[in-house]
C-alpha cells in the first residue's frame, strides 16, 4: 500500500518527538484534544479511515462524509479516551466501526443501494489523464464488486486489514476475534 | 481462486496497492468541511461553555439580588422604626404602633392623648370589674346638683331627645365629675297620604310607639378633666384627627365611616373631656351633633 500504515503506538511515538502529541493525547482523557490536536490527528489518519470506509460501504460520497464525523466524534468523545486501554488508533477505528454500524443502519432505512459505478463515483481530479482513469475505475469497480460478493463479517475484516492498514494483531484486538482467526479470514477471499 | 469471476489473486495484490483516498477522496473539500464543522462546532460549544459559566453566576446573582431584598427589607423596617422611635414620621399612628395596651401612657405632645386600658374590651371578655357603676337620674336638673363642674348646654339637637342622665361611681359613692348622657334620635311622624292608611290609621299607628325612639342614638360621656389635660381614649387602632369648629378631635373608628361600626369622637373642652359615641348615626350626624356641644362651649 502506499499509503503509511503506521499502528496508533507508532504513531504516538512518532507524534511525541515532533509535536508532543502523545502527551497530549495521554492527557485527553481529562482535558480533551484541542483543536491543532484534531487537525494533527486528522491529518495522520483521515486516508486510513476513508479507506475503511470506502471497503466498507464502496461509496465515495458517504466515506467524505463518514470521516469527518468519526473526527468530530473522536473530538467529542476526547475526554473519554484511556490511553491505558489501547492505542489511540485502535480506538479512532472503534469510533469508525460504530459510526459505519449507524451509517449502514440508517443507509438500509432511508434509501436503496446504489449502483457500483454511481456509488464509487468519479476518481480524484488529479487523475485527470482519461485513459489511467478508465484502467483505475474499472480496476476500482473490479475490486468494490469483489467486496460486495462478501460477507459482512469478511468485508468488515478486510477493511480494517486493508483499508485501515492494521495488522491482524491489530484487527484481532479491535473485533476481538484471535489473530489466527483474523488471518485466515481475510485469506479465505483471496487465496494465494 | 475465482470467487463471483473475479481473479482475487490479482485483486489481491491491487488491495495492497490501491490508496482509495489518493484516488478517489477530494480531500481538499473534504478537510474544508471538517474545518467548517469544527468552526461550528467551536461556536456552539462556545456558547454552551458561556451558558455553562453563565449560569452558577445567574444563581449567584439571583441569590444576591434575593439575600439584598431581604437585607434591604430588613434594614428598611428597622429604619422605619428608628424614624418611629425618634417621630420623624410624626403623627398619631406611629405612637400607636409602640403602645401596648392596658399601661397609662404619657400623652403625645402635639394631641394631648392618652390611651386608656380597654375597659370595653375586658367587658366583652367577662371581666366587668372595672367597668364603673352609674346611678341613674331623672333628669338633668337632678345631675347637675351632683356634679361638681357645669355642663355645657349645646343648642340646636332639635332632631335629639336626652332619654338618659347617669352619673358613674365607683361603688360606694358617685363620682361627681363624669356623666353619661344619651341622646336618642326623634322621629318625625309625619302621616303617610290617607288614602294609604285611611283618615285616622297613622294616628292609631303612632301611638304604639315609644316617645323618642329613633334609629339613631348619641352616648355622651362628660368628664372634668381640668385644664390642660390630655384626650383620652380607649383604643389604639383607627385613630383620626378631625376639625369641629376649630377645636381638634380624635375620631377612632375605621375610614370611610359607616354606620354600624364602633366610632367614638373626644375632645378636651373647658377642662372637660367629651366623648361622643354614635350609635346608627351617620357620619353627618355625628358632625352636627358634636358642633352643637362645640357651639356651647364657646359661648
Amino acid at each position: 500500500m502506499s499509503m503509511e500504515t503506521v499502528s496508533g503506538s507508532q504513531f504516538c511515538r512518532l507524534a511525541e518527538k515532533t509535536e508532543g502529541c502523545g502527551t497530549a493525547l495521554q492527557e485527553a482523557k481529562s482535558a480533551g484534544l484541542s483543536r491543532e490536536e484534531i487537525l494533527h490527528l486528522y491529518t495522520e489518519h483521515a486516508g486510513s479511515v476513508f479507506n475503511f470506509f470506502f471497503y466498507s460501504t464502496g461509496d465515495r460520497e458517504a466515506s467524505m462524509d463518514l470521516v469527518n464525523d468519526v473526527f468530530l466524534k473522536v473530538l467529542d468523545k476526547s475526554r473519554t479516551y484511556d490511553h491505558r486501554k489501547g492505542d489511540i488508533k485502535v480506538w479512532l477505528f472503534t469510533v469508525a466501526r460504530n459510526t459505519l454500524r449507524d451509517h449502514l443502519r440508517s443507509r438500509r432505512r432511508a434509501k436503496p443501494c446504489l449502483a457500483i459505478d454511481e456509488a464509487i463515483g468519479l476518481p480524484a481530479p488529479e487523475h485527470s489523464d482519461p485513459e489511467a482513469a478508465a484502467t483505475l475505475k474499472a480496476d476500482i469497480m473490479a475490486l468494490t464488486k469483489a467486496l460486495e460478493a462478501l460477507s459482512k463479517r469478511e468485508r468488515s475484516l478486510i477493511a480494517l486489514k486493508y483499508g485501515a492498514g492494521f495488522r491482524n494483531k491489530d484487527v484481532a484486538e479491535l473485533t476481538g476475534l484471535s489473530e489466527k482467526n483474523v488471518a485466515l479470514s481475510c485469506a479465505v477471499p483471496f487465496p494465494s | 481462486m475465482y470467487i463471483n469471476g473475479n481473479d482475487f489473486l490479482n485483486l489481491e495484490r491491487k488491495l495492497e496497492s490501491m490508496d482509495f483516498y489518493s484516488l478517489l477522496a477530494d480531500k481538499d473539500a473534504m478537510y474544508r468541511d471538517f474545518i467548517n464543522r469544527l468552526d461550528r462546532r467551536e461556536q456552539r460549544s462556545g456558547a454552551t461553555a458561556r451558558r455553562r459559566v453563565m449560569r452558577p453566576a445567574a444563581i449567584a446573582a439571583l441569590i444576591g439580588v434575593i439575600i439584598l431584598i431581604t437585607g434591604f427589607t430588613v434594614f428598611a423596617d428597622s429604619i422605619v422604626g428608628l424614624l418611629k422611635q425618634l417621630k420623624f414620621t410624626g403623627g398619631i399612628a406611629n405612637k400607636v404602633e409602640q403602645l401596648e395596651l392596658g399601661e397609662e401612657y404619657p400623652p403625645d405632645t402635639n394631641t394631648k392623648i392618652i390611651y386608656e386600658d380597654l375597659e370595653y374590651a375586658e367587658e366583652y371578655k367577662g371581666k366587668s370589674t372595672r367597668f364603673m357603676q352609674k346611678h341613674k337620674f331623672n333628669s338633668l336638673e337632678e345631675a347637675k346638683q351632683v356634679l361638681r363642674f357645669t355642663l355645657p348646654e349645646p343648642k340646636g339637637l332639635d332632631d335629639w331627645e336626652l332619654v338618659s342622665v347617669k352619673v358613674f361611681s365607683n361603688g360606694e359613692e358617685i363620682l361627681p365629675y363624669a356623666v353619661e348622657l344619651i341622646y336618642d334620635k326623634v322621629v318625625t311622624r309625619t302621616p303617610p297620604p290617607p288614602e294609604l292608611i285611611g283618615n285616622d290609621g297613622w294616628e292609631k299607628i303612632s301611638e304604639g310607639l315609644p316617645e323618642g325612639s329613633g334609629s339613631g342614638s348619641f352616648y355622651v360621656y362628660l368628664t372634668y378633666v381640668g385644664e390642660n389635660a390630655a384626650v383620652k381614649i380607649d383604643t389604639t387602632k383607627d385613630i383620626n384627627i378631625v376639625q369641629i369648629n376649630g377645636i381638634e378631635a380624635v375620631l377612632t373608628g375605621p375610614l370611610p365611616y359607616e354606620r354600624g361600626n364602633a366610632y367614638g369622637l373626644t375632645w378636651i373642652q373647658d377642662g372637660i373631656a367629651i366623648k361622643i359615641f354614635p350609635c346608627g348615626c351617620t357620619y353627618d350626624e355625628l358632625i352636627s351633633f358634636a358642633e352643637a356641644y362645640v357651639s356651647a362651649g364657646s359661648e
